[in-house]
């Protein structure tokens, strides 16, 4: 499987890679042409204007991106026309890695969901109780994941979690008079 | 008979005395913010930290000095405008918030902020490169008579405090400069020294040193008199010209703090920048110190909310949903 | 006479018992807190100050110094054991750093920045004492075309300062380019990229960026496997591995070359250590023999930025100084504080307080010694945080780098940039694109599109301006030099290869 995984991994890769900057370059000149500012400020007196160098970046992105996207799209037809170990062995070796389970994404964008709740937390609650209940959870998770015992993991978890938010709260609330 | 009254009023006094705290509000018990929306090590920023050294003359709780920087000041304004209105957030502003309120709709309208103490103005100088040949203000003003745009001036971008003097120079003589924009005050500093700029509008105390060294020359003081650290530079008035040109810290609250709490925290900020240390130590590094009350302040906002609205205006850097 | 005045406020300042006490304190706490994510040099100044209002103003002086010269260490403590540069000037350590000590060199990498540190503040302070003046007058010299030749510099250097391919990390450099823009623009104000919020229109930072570009997808990363037995970090070794004093002396030319490069880059007024450690970091990239060693762990990608990131106070200091103009942020709290103590650096201090300038100079060099005494103390207990069980340490991260973005301006943007950046870094470690240029983009962005603007606006839209400078000229002729290096390399061994060849009949 992996083996045979492996040149369609390089060609989703460059098509992801290229689609990343596409979508960076468009999402920049929308905003970039929706703005009258900007747009009136080319070509005015001296001073090149604001909308110079970002039309020049985004249109260089957007080019690169598009040569990129296009580079992966050829390989994944290559691959798709002749699916023989013959090209995967004349293209560079890009892949090395297999792609990560889904799980990994699944954790990673967990986390990243309830730390975006997190400042709505501390308005709501303050912030000692809102990162106490976001680390716990955490914790008490990935703590049963690592020894499978339920009980030990809440405790601990529970432990830990309070001292690490006391000590967060201590240094920076406390003592440097962070404003949260 | 007169000793059972006594004893009577005086234990109602006395009780009155323990049950006060608990009915009147007791503002302050906490401690207090002071939001500057500049980084640290700035003017702004050293005027609130001057007081909240100081406080402990005038203030039971302590103030506390916090830098929410951004977006050309607003983000301060604006932290301060959200806060909770129960008088412990206190904000400082200049000219860049009053720019800000009509440049840019996503700033904070002076509307919804309340003036609370002027603490005092920021006069700015004529400051000029030494190899520049230029003597007084009238030569200055010659030089650009003669040659509109030949003196290339050093300045914020615009909306800040040294664009809207210069603007106002140019509106005043009827004069046109070709004006350069840098970020802040010190790389202005820096550009006028290495020569890239001829001429720059500054508050002084950035400029008194250099001048006392040789480095630049301070032409005239746009201001009423002139100042301490360069106590034989002339105002322009002085000169025969008309013109001041300053830029001002004064405290605010958001929109609706309790109006007993608010005068209270008037009175006890003007009690503070009365205090006689708290003057010496500005007056040492080079910040006036002339307290208004809270009408007088709020007056003063109000012109100078005219004065530079207009040359926004005419400017044209007023955005379109915020004119008049 | 100003080494006999230097040589005595040292030994003043050193026989005083209170004041070194007062000095060693300054130089823990500016380790700690340069060491904690959120928390950067200018902070640390700023949340000791009113410690030092009671304080008689040189020894206040010393303690303040202190702790600027400590933090600017402490900052590359965070980034090499958990991958978060405590201050920005650190930002480049952690990309040789970190990799050292997931390799279980985490005390080795902290003793050569620790050693680098020291080197480059020396070399710094030595600068400043012999040649402010002079330098002071070179770096008047570099007006808007000549920074703006720098930024060019920089960008071509950077360019190849990325593992992997090279118009990818270009690609990535230019998004780190466009985030530079979001905000207001320096010259006209005109938003931009702010998509009409609020959130967007104080621009994306540095640290926050580099928080979640480098610390919390670090954390994604790794959150997955934390329940696995093998710790994110290797420790192993971290206990008994032997200190190669000669590795390090091998290292001296990085050193001087990053020392260098700090200093000056310093010196010019509104340059700054994020500057200079990038400049630093790309140069030792370009000009390696094994540029493929770079982001893996290679002490030159320690050593070097870390030597700038030290010596780049006291290039920010020379205009402070000989000019009062301070040279970055970090340098304009530190001016701060001197006035609030009734002190105004500039051209007029030398003149009227000559001691206090030495007393400062003395207060920079026990600084150093301290901070290098302190640190060197510290490394026993440092790389334990590695002992740390990892699903602990990755939460922990977390929270620190949300209460860490918040801090550095009081701002809940900031902590939503940080997310986004953490979110950008994990897919791009997952697209195998680097992160690294980014940041990179980031710093060099800004200072290349103001300064080219300004300059066209001075030149009158005409690009001689450029052709007038001849610094601007020959930094010109460096990126092209550096740009053509891959194609003149193989020429030049031919060339030496001939030579040698014909040297052989005769």
């Amino acid at each position: 499987m992996t083996t045979l995984a492996f040149r369609p991994v390089a060609a989703w890769r460059d098509m992801a890679c290229g689609t990343l900057f596409c979508g960076f370059a468009l999402v920049g000149l929308v905003s970039v042409a929706n703005s009258p500012a900007l747009m009136n400020s080319l070509g005015q007196g001296l001073d090149p204007g604001p909308a110079l160098l970002p039309l020049v970046t985004l249109g260089l992105l957007l080019t690169g991106g598009t040569l990129i996207l296009a580079k992966g799209a050829w390989r994944w037809v290559q691959h798709t026309r002749n699916h023989g170990p013959t090209i995967a062995s004349t293209l560079p070796a890009v892949a090395e890695r297999s792609p990560p389970a889904i799980s990994q994404h699944l954790h990673a964008a967990a986390l990243l969901g309830t730390l975006a709740l997190l400042p709505n937390i501390v308005q709501w609650l303050g912030f000692f109780p809102a990162a106490l209940s976001v680390a716990t959870p955490w914790l008490v998770w990935l703590g049963y994941r690592r020894t499978r015992r339920f009980a030990q993991a809440v405790l601990l978890g529970c432990l830990i979690s309070s001292l690490l938010c006391l000590s967060l709260y201590l240094i920076f609330i406390t003592l440097l008079d962070v404003p949260l | 008979m007169k000793a059972p009254h006594l004893i009577i009023s005086s234990t109602l006094l006395l009780s009155l005395l323990w049950t006060a705290p608990l009915l009147a509000d007791d503002f302050p018990e906490k401690p207090i913010n002071i939001v500057v929306p500049w980084p640290t090590g700035g003017a702004y920023d050293l005027a609130a930290r001057l007081m909240a050294e100081h406080a402990s003359h005038t203030f039971s709780v302590p103030l506390v000095v916090q830098n929410v920087t951004g977006a050309a000041g607003s983000t301060g304004v604006r932290h301060v405008a959200d806060a909770t209105a129960d008088g412990y957030t206190i904000g400082v502003m200049g000219t860049h918030a009053i720019a800000q309120s009509y440049m840019n709709p996503n700033a904070t309208a002076l509307d919804d902020l309340t003036p609370l103490v002027f603490i005092g103005p920021e006069p700015a100088a004529l400051a000029v490169t030494q190899d520049a040949d230029i003597d007084d203000v009238a030569a200055y003003l010659d030089t650009l008579n003669e040659a509109p745009g030949s003196v290339i001036n050093g300045n914020d971008s615009p909306g800040g405090f040294s664009y809207i003097a210069a603007t106002m120079l140019e509106n005043q003589f009827d004069v046109e400069l070709t004006k350069i924009p840098y970020q802040g005050y010190a790389p202005t500093v820096s550009a006028l020294l290495s020569g890239e700029v001829m001429s720059a509008l500054l508050p002084i105390p950035l400029l008194a040193d250099q001048h006392a060294a040789g480095q630049l020359r301070l032409l005239g003081v746009a201001a009423q008199e002139r100042h301490p650290f360069t106590p034989e530079v002339p105002t322009f008035q002085e000169q025969g010209y008309d013109f001041i040109a300053e830029d001002f810290f004064m405290l605010y609250l958001p929109g609706d703090v309790p109006e007993e709490r608010r005068n209270k925290l008037a009175e006890m900020f003007y009690a503070l920048l009365q205090d006689a240390s708290f003057q010496e130590a500005a007056s040492d590094i080079g910040l006036m110190i002339q307290p208004r009350p809270q009408d007088e302040t709020a007056r003063y906002l109000e012109q100078r909310a005219d004065e530079v609205y207009d040359i926004l205006a005419a400017s044209g850097l007023v955005d379109d949903s915020l004119t008049r | 006479m100003l080494i006999e005045s230097f040589m005595s406020a040292l030994i003043e300042t050193l026989l005083s018992p209170w004041g070194l006490l007062l000095a060693a304190l300054g130089a823990l706490l500016g380790i700690i807190l340069g060491a904690l994510p959120g928390v950067s040099s200018t902070m640390a100044l700023a949340i000791l100050l009113p410690l030092s209002f009671s304080m008689d103003a040189h020894l206040a002086i010393l303690f303040l110094l202190c702790v600027f010269v400590a933090s600017v260490y402490g900052g590359s403590i965070s980034a090499i054991l958990i991958n978060i540069p405590g201050t920005p000037g650190a930002i480049v350590t952690q990309l040789d750093g970190h990799p050292m000590a997931k390799a279980g060199k985490a005390r080795e990498a902290l003793v050569y920045a620790l050693v680098a540190s020291t080197v480059g503040g020396a070399f710094g302070l030595g600068l400043l004492v012999m040649t402010a003046p002079l330098l002071a007058t070179v770096a008047m010299s570099f007006r808007s075309p000549e920074f703006a030749a720098v930024a060019v510099f920089g960008l071509v250097l950077l360019a190849y300062a990325s593992p992997g391919t090279t118009v990818r990390g270009l690609l990535v450099g230019a998004i780190g380019l466009i985030c530079g823009m979001v905000g207001f623009d320096t010259l006209t104000d005109v938003p931009r990229f702010t998509f009409d919020t609020r959130t967007l229109q104080g621009g994306v930072e540095l640290v926050p960026l580099c928080v979640g570009l480098f610390g919390l997808a670090e954390v994604l990363k790794h959150l997955h496997a934390s329940h696995q037995a093998a710790p994110a970090v290797s420790i192993q070794a971290t206990q008994r591995s032997q200190l190669k004093v000669r590795a390090l002396l091998k290292r001296w030319k990085s050193m001087l070359r990053g020392s260098l490069i700090g200093a000056f880059v310093g010196a010019i007024p509104a340059a700054g250590s994020a500057i200079a450690v990038a400049i630093a970091y790309a140069q030792e990239v370009r000009f390696s023999k094994h540029p493929e060693q770079f982001g893996q762990g290679a002490v030159e990608g320690v050593v070097a930025p870390e030597a700038a990131n030290s010596s780049s106070i006291g290039g920010t200091m020379i205009p402070m100084m000989t000019l009062g103009v301070p040279g970055d942020a970090i340098t304009a709290v530190l001016m701060g504080s001197l006035l609030i103590h009734g002190l105004r650096p500039g051209p007029m201090l030398f003149a009227e307080n000559p001691h206090i300038v030495s007393s400062i100079y003395a207060g920079f060099f026990i600084a150093l010694l301290l901070t290098l005494i302190i640190g060197l103390l510290l490394m026993r207990w440092l790389p334990l945080i590695l002992r740390i069980p990892s699903h602990v340490l990755l939460i922990g991260i977390a929270l620190l780098c949300v209460v860490g973005a918040y801090a550095i301006r009081n701002s809940m943007a900031d902590v939503y940039i940080m997310l986004f950046f953490g979110a950008l870094g994990y897919l791009l470690h997952l697209l195998s694109l680097p992160s690294a240029p980014l940041a990179f983009g980031l710093i060099l962005g800004p200072l290349l599109e103001e300064n080219l603007r300004r300059s066209l606006i001075l030149g009158r839209g005409s690009w001689d301006i450029f052709l007038h400078s001849p610094i601007a000229m020959s930094l010109f002729a460096l990126s092209i030099f550096a740009t053509a290096l891959p194609l003149l390399a193989p020429l030049w061994v031919r060339l030496k290869s001939d030579l040698q060849r014909m040297k052989v009949p005769f």
